[in-house]
């Protein structure tokens, strides 16, 4: 079954969107990681504090905190 | 990242390990969009491996210079590092052809894009098969956009 116009359109937009971050230079890529791990771990630290308790990957990264030196 | 990749140069230069590079997340991150990954995965090559393999040289080397284990890491300068031994036929020959990379003026190596489909394949979590189909999905972009006319409505 094909997908309709607007999702085909959706999923372009979505390869698009890839594609272009694919081809920023790896410094730049790694500082995106970089923010998106903090993100996680401020996550993670929100989902502790609300009493979310029970799963140790959000344990573990709650933990850690945000990254004291980013590149 | 820059100064975490120095360190990890200065245990070569320093003799603690072999060859090594970057794989995993972040290796996959240099061909691919930016993956969101915790920590960094360096696969070392151990030149005359003892007959029990230890991470302890390294462990000790970087802990003289302050950074620190924190599970079955090291952070250097932010960054948790995974310190993997190359002890398959698969991750050595990934490690020895890895890409040479200046990241900011400080060398580094990138296992290749292939190698990296290859070590996915062969762990076969479902993250890897995910990861593999990224790769396979960007390959396939390339070369229909290479060999696409002027004109020709963009594939679905």
């Amino acid at each position: 079954m094909n997908p309709s116009p607007l999702t085909a359109q959706i999923l372009e937009q979505k390869r698009d969107r890839r594609q272009l971050l694919a081809q920023l230079p790896f410094p730049e890529k790694v500082r995106i990681v970089e923010k998106l791990r903090d993100a996680a771990k401020r996550i993670a630290a929100s989902a502790e504090l609300q009493g979310l308790r029970g799963h140790s990957a959000t344990n573990k990264l709650a933990k850690q905190g945000p990254s004291p030196n980013p590149s | 990242m820059k100064a975490t990749l120095s360190e990890i140069n200065a245990l070569r230069e320093a003799g603690i390990i072999g060859q090594h590079a970057i794989g995993g997340a972040m290796g996959a991150t240099f061909y691919l969009e930016p993956i969101s990954t915790y920590d960094l995965d360096i696969f070392v090559i151990f030149e005359n491996p003892p007959l029990i393999l230890t991470l302890t040289p390294i462990y000790d080397f970087l802990g003289q210079r302050a950074h620190l284990p924190e599970g079955d890491a090291i952070v250097i300068h932010g960054w948790p590092v995974q310190f993997l031994p190359a002890e398959s036929p698969l991750l050595t020959e990934a490690v020895r052809q890895a890409t040479a990379v200046d990241f900011e003026g400080v060398p580094t190596r990138v296992m290749t894009a292939e190698h990296l489909m290859a070590i996915a394949l062969q762990t076969g979590r479902a993250k890897d098969f995910s990861r593999i189909l990224a790769f396979v999905e960007s390959w396939c972009r390339r070369h229909s956009e290479a060999y696409r006319h002027p004109g020709q409505p963009r594939a679905a």
